[in-house]
């Protein structure tokens, strides 16, 4: 028999409402509220051995802690499984849930799982690291949600492969992986292309995702006292690569001195992007991180000073995530320094 | 054009006193054949090995891939305007010996092969570990350059191609494949006009195919019937790229969208013919030949929808959303093929470099970037080295799928596609 534990805040554990959302961590033998629900759909299979309620406020409002307190609670009963929720719109608990399925893969080794609207800040944060399914946004889905859920998880406990998120019913986690299709792509597109053409319903295997659009920073209103950067994606590093950036799939970055050059020599620096001819740049690398030009205005008073480094990284085939820390980063390190203005030259 | 394909089946290879074709064995004299590639002094040294099937053999460095074929009628030759003078392809009859594959196996920096396991994990990704395989392994002469290399690595391919397919003539096929879009009006007539445009990569030298023997960059976009496509008017010339991004000759020659197209015309749609067009280097370019592409399908076939596919990396995502962009706003319906950029978790937020409004209908042909393990085999053919794959390939090594032929196969003949999980 699998050993469940369920996970439920202080309005699912029959404690109280709102008022009671301080509450502490406690741990009751067997089901409570929703999760009779749970055991009736586990009959044969497995058992909801205990119960934890805790206060959504109590949870984050405590967070570390009470998370270490969850954690020996759930240890007490040796379960298989942990089951949170569901948390429909409600959004601590959502944190809650899902935060704790987290920390119980991540640091007790135990395959849980949750439910919530698609919504709820919780999916949002931790749907990478949690199945979690998605269920509607109030408590009349959870006949509807329970069930999923138990089906997921069972799945999961035995090891058997997880299908995609419409067959199974989780949020997308925003993962996707190669898997083998019954039929060929080519078939595929055709099949597809018969359908749209007949305006028939036909579902795309390649999604966009919303996409950040950066309001730009304001202008720089006085840029005779402007300290300015030069910083690349065009992969330009001192000759033989000392720092071994990488061509392609970046994930870091790197600076290097340019001080006391008034241009870029080609007989010191090369580009290693993969992405573009290079020629060019490597037969005069200010080309591509224009140094010389900057230092005529720079001696011209148009702006106070180039900052004494030049960034770098290789944008080819950079992830979205990797493309945003590189840039925190870069951009961290030229606020710290009170740089107010940078050229970013890309190719 | 009627072109008529017989297909003679190899159920084994090997090298023998002549070369002969029975009974489904063919039958390689290796002296004729490497004095035949040895006549090219861009290449130094020849040596070739037969791998089967099953073979617990991991072959490295391979650059290009073709099938054995040869005109049964005619001048008995092949790839006009490259091993052959220029003729008409996609009619008459071809012969093609269906089981066996000629692989160009060279290294040379700049150049990036793929690596093909006979047996085990990484052969489920990849149809050339169910062919019988002739591997011809070269290494460029000393003072030769990497695209005079590349040049010479196509004319023995291909030669070699058009030699082993000799020992069919006047022989009798196992079977016949008759292409030909000529149907009655009445047959065609309530159907849906489709269209494919095929995208082919123009970045250069060693970065493009040849066209009846030309580079594609002195393509524009224009009409070549499918049988031309499917008789080898358009021949892979891509070297200086990773397997994943390029079209062999042997997937372009098999080419599944005309294949399928031609199998279901007359029967749910009406196959109206293809477009080639170039992937340009500049927006400019770009703009011009995805709007004269649109125009042929449009005002020239007269399309209904069309299948797009693309050829090389991420750039090239660029011309197969303008395409896009361009047919649905001449009221073409557009399906795109195309492969994602997912990183080694695939987790990646972005699947393609560029994306359009229109493009609601595409079909995935995987992440490029997902790590497969492959286990150890007893031998490696093609050197134990490859220039973008780490360390020794002797053992169990992680290599991402886009280093396998045709595992990311962006002209969809592939099973292989990402979902969510």
């Amino acid at each position: 028999m699998i050993r469940i534990v369920h996970y439920l805040n202080q309005f699912f554990g029959q404690i109280g409402g709102e008022e009671k959302a301080g509450v502490s961590p406690s741990l009751t033998q067997g089901p409570v509220g929703p999760g009779i629900l749970l055991n009736d759909l586990l009959k044969g299979e497995g058992e909801v051995v205990a119960t934890i309620i805790c206060g959504d406020n109590y949870f984050s409002e405590n967070r570390e802690e009470a998370v270490k307190v969850l954690l020996n609670l759930i240890t007490l009963h040796k379960p298989d499984a942990l089951i949170a929720g569901p948390a429909f719109h409600a959004g601590r608990y959502g944190l809650a849930c899902g935060e704790i399925c987290k920390q119980a893969k991540a640091e007790l080794g135990i395959p849980s799982i949750t439910g919530m609207y698609l919504e709820n800040p919780g999916a949002d944060l931790f749907r990478r690291d949690v199945y979690m399914i998605a269920t509607s946004n109030n408590a009349a889905g959870m006949r509807k949600a329970m069930p999923l859920m138990v089906r997921l998880l069972l799945k999961i406990i035995r090891g058997d492969p997880v299908g995609n998120p419409s067959v199974e019913g989780y949020i997308p986690r925003g993962i996707k992986k190669n898997v083998l299709s019954e039929k060929l792509a080519s078939q595929r597109a055709i099949e597809m292309l018969i359908r749209k053409i007949k305006s028939q319903d036909f579902q795309t295997e390649i999604d966009f995702p919303e996409l950040d659009l950066v309001p730009p920073a304001a202008p720089i209103k006085n840029l005779g006292e402007a300290r300015i950067a030069l910083v690349t994606e065009g992969g330009l590093v001192p000759k033989g690569n000392p720092d071994g950036l990488q061509a392609a799939r970046s994930t870091r970055y790197a600076k290097y001195a340019i001080a006391d050059m008034v241009s870029i020599s080609p007989e010191d620096f090369e580009s290693i992007h993969r992405g573009f001819d290079m020629t060019a740049i490597n037969e005069n690398p200010n080309r591509l991180v224009p140094l010389d030009a900057l230092r005529l205005i720079e001696q011209d008073a148009m702006i106070k000073e180039i900052y004494p480094e030049y960034f770098v990284t290789t944008g080819v085939a950079t992830t979205m995530e990797n493309g945003k820390r590189i840039g925190k980063g870069i951009a961290k390190e030229l606020k710290d320094v009170g740089i107010s203005g940078a050229i970013v030259i890309a190719t | 054009m009627r072109l008529e394909i017989q297909k003679f089946e190899i159920h084994s290879l090997e090298f023998g006193n002549t070369t002969e074709y029975s009974d489904g064995v063919l039958t390689v004299n290796k002296e004729e054949l490497t004095d035949l590639i040895s006549e090219d002094s861009r290449i130094k040294d020849v040596d070739m090995e037969i791998v089967h099937p099953e073979d617990k053999t991991r072959i490295t460095n391979v650059l290009e891939i073709s099938d054995p074929r040869i005109k049964d009628t005619g001048n008995h030759t092949y790839y006009p305007g490259l091993v052959s003078g220029l003729f008409r392809a996609g009619q008459g009859k071809t012969n093609v010996l269906s089981g066996c594959a000629v692989l160009e196996i060279g290294s040379i920096p700049g150049f990036f092969g793929g690596v093909i396991d006979m047996s085990g994990e990484g052969a489920r990704l990849t149809p050339y570990s169910k062919t019988h395989n002739l591997c011809i392994l070269t290494s460029p002469s000393p003072v030769v350059e990497q695209v005079e290399y590349g040049l010479a690595l196509k004319q023995a391919g291909l030669k070699t191609s058009v030699y082993l397919a000799g020992a069919t003539k006047g022989k009798t096929p196992d079977e016949v494949e008759v292409f030909d879009l000529n149907l009655p009006e009445e047959r065609l007539n309530d159907l849906p006009k489709v269209g494919y445009l095929f995208q082919l990569h123009s970045h250069g030298d060693s970065r493009e195919p040849f066209v009846y023997g030309d580079n594609s960059r002195r393509y524009y976009p224009t009409i070549l019937h499918p049988n031309e496509i499917l008789d080898g008017a358009v021949v892979c010339g891509h070297y200086d790229i990773s397997p994943a991004l390029k079209n062999t000759t042997y997937s372009t020659l098999n080419h599944p969208v005309i294949l399928d197209l031609y199998e279901r015309h007359g029967k749910d749609l009406n196959f109206r013919g293809v477009v080639i067009a170039p992937e340009p280097t500049t927006l400019d370019e770009i703009k011009r030949t995805s709007m004269m592409s649109a125009g042929l399908l449009k005002n020239v076939l007269g399309v209904d929808g069309v299948v797009i596919t693309k050829e090389g990396g991420g750039h090239t995502d660029v011309d197969m959303m303008q395409n896009c962009d361009e047919c649905e706003k001449m009221g073409i319906k557009t399906v795109l093929i195309d492969n994602e950029w997912l990183g080694p978790e695939g987790t990646g937020q972005l699947s393609l470099l560029d994306m359009s409004q229109h493009a609601d209908a595409m079909v995935s042909v995987g992440n490029v970037d997902e790590v497969i393990e492959l286990p150890p085999m007893d031998k490696i053919l093609g050197g134990e080295r490859m220039s973008d794959i780490a360390g020794d390939l002797k053992g169990k090594v992680s290599i991402p799928v886009r280093s396998i032929p045709n595992a990311i196969s962006q002209l969809g003949l592939t099973f292989l596609t990402a979902e969510g999980r």
